[in-house]
């Protein structure tokens, strides 16, 4: 519990919010990056459908995949009795780990869509002429596709960050209200406004609308300094 | 031998090689009009093409059996692109060393061999990006040597340049030829490139080989076939067998005396041939 202008304000909802969205963007750009390759190689008309089912979270209402979520995820469902045969303990709803499951799904566009633009505008000369110097497909990865993708990267785990410190739905519907444990920032506003505490309200959304401008105009403004760099 | 018969469908293109048999020494050009599928044969000999089929082999090795075919990097190819492919992350140097911790042998030393008689020692530091169009070349040619390939794919590698870069580049590729025992594929839709490079000639048309004459201006064919193999472009030397015959020597053999401003001309003057055999 900290002092800011007069207004009590707990710091666990804060913390926990960073640590869910840390956890979940390191998560997402470590399966998303050869998930954001694979489409982005793909010719096939599967392609289409892939792009589909990861763009999903964009336009389904958050309760719906968090409900979708919880069903799957539920203490005596197939997922947890399958962890439980490998000593899992606990339960994935209610939980951290549900929190950081539920916001993979729900960030998931934001990761792989800004990766996959960026594999994408990797000329094909560049791969052919590495393998043309004897750079295995990992190699060629690794030396040509990542450092000529690092404004992707730069641009897929900001958003990837900021729209996860940003959820309510899925969260809710996955980790509950429960106080130190699954309660985020973004469902302590929504606490304090039932509770008419304006005051927190007030200071919670003034930090989480600054810290989300703050994030876009890093992002935008990169993307404006790679612009003038390239137009030279 | 650079032997086989491939096929390739892409985007609307049909390649139908047919059977060819190409010496694995000197330079041999392809040659033949736009879109005519040049490109997409030495891309599918490269293993560039992923939908390649038939049969490739080289020096013996298979490299294409149907569908299976030789990973594009195990095949000991160095590759000079038409736009030269030069990573923009990188700088000169870095460029080279890609191609050099790659190969074979990794000395510094040859490195720094190559750096030079590519001409391009001072421009080491410099972002590839910053170059002009026909250093970027150089560094193509140089990263390529650099990479040891026992078979050297060229991609129309002068025609994004003005013309003295054209004629600076085309005395390089000379004496790359002269000097180094790797075969080289050229590909090239001017005829004063393929009278100044090429042994032999592979021609082709939509998407086939149409013939191939080996080796040229041998003396074991009539001239006039010769000429109409050219698809009877307007060659002025064509009336000079002197100087025709002159085109073919190695460069080795001109002694040094003809201006090098002459396009035709595949001698180099004395001083720049010692530099480069160095």
């Amino acid at each position: 519990m900290i002092e800011i202008f007069g207004v009590n304000i707990g710091l666990g909802p804060i913390w926990l919010t960073l640590k869910v969205a840390f956890v979940t963007t390191s998560i997402l750009l470590f399966l998303g990056t050869p998930l954001a390759w694979a489409v982005a190689r793909m010719r096939s008309r599967f392609k289409i459908f892939i792009e589909a089912v990861v763009a999903l979270p964009l336009v389904l209402p958050p309760t719906v995949l968090g409900f979708y979520l919880l069903i799957v995820l539920n203490p005596d469902g197939l997922v947890t009795g399958a962890l439980r045969l490998f000593g899992f303990e606990g339960q994935l709803t209610f939980s951290f780990t549900g929190l950081v499951i539920g916001s993979v799904f729900y960030s998931l566009p934001f990761t792989v869509q800004p990766l996959m633009h960026a594999f994408e505008a990797v000329p094909q000369k560049f791969l052919d002429a590495a393998a043309m110097m004897r750079a295995s497909a990992l190699d060629r990865f690794f030396t040509v596709v990542v450092p000529l993708s690092r404004q992707g990267f730069f641009v897929a785990g900001t958003l990837t960050f900021a729209h996860t410190v940003g959820e309510f739905g899925v969260v809710l519907m996955i980790g509950g209200n429960i106080p130190e444990k699954t309660r985020l920032v973004s469902i302590d506003i929504f606490n304090h406004v039932e509770t008419l505490a304006y005051s927190q309200a007030h200071l919670l959304s003034g930090v989480m609308l600054l810290f989300s401008l703050a994030v876009l105009l890093m992002v935008y403004s990169f993307n404006f300094r790679l612009g003038l760099k390239f137009r030279q | 031998m650079i032997e086989g018969n491939l096929t390739l469908q892409k985007e609307g293109f049909r390649l139908e090689s047919g059977d060819f048999s190409i010496p694995a020494s000197g330079v041999t050009a392809f040659f033949g009009r736009s879109g005519s599928g040049k490109s997409t044969f030495l891309r599918a000999i490269a293993g560039l093409e992923p939908q390649t089929r038939g049969i490739l082999r080289f020096n013996g090795q298979l490299w294409q059996n149907g569908s299976k075919s030789l990973a594009a990097e195990k095949r000991d190819i160095g590759f000079v692109f038409q736009e030269s492919a030069l990573f923009p992350h990188l700088n000169v140097h870095e460029n080279l060393l890609y191609a050099s911790r790659r190969s074979p042998e990794k000395s510094r030393r040859r490195l720094d061999d190559v750096a030079w008689k590519m001409g391009i020692s001072h421009k080491l530091d410099q972002k590839a990006q910053n170059l002009s169009g026909g250093e970027k070349q150089r560094v193509a040619i140089a990263r390529a040597l650099l990479s040891q390939p026992k078979l050297l794919c060229m991609d129309e590698p002068l025609s994004a340049l003005d013309w003295e870069s054209k004629e600076e580049i085309l005395t390089l590729i000379e004496q790359v030829a002269a000097d180094s025992q790797v075969p080289i594929l050229y590909i090239t839709h001017t005829p004063s490139e393929l009278e100044r490079l090429a042994a032999n000639v592979i021609f082709i048309k939509e998407g086939h080989i149409e013939r191939s004459t080996l080796p040229r201006f041998s003396g074991l064919r009539p001239k006039e076939e010769v000429s109409e193999s050219f698809f009877r472009l307007p060659f002025k030397n064509e009336a000079d067998p002197a100087l025709a015959l002159d085109a073919k020597h190695p460069a080795g053999k001109c002694t040094g005396t003809q201006p090098s401003s002459s396009h035709r001309s595949p001698c180099l003057s004395s001083d720049r041939q010692s530099l480069f055999r160095g």
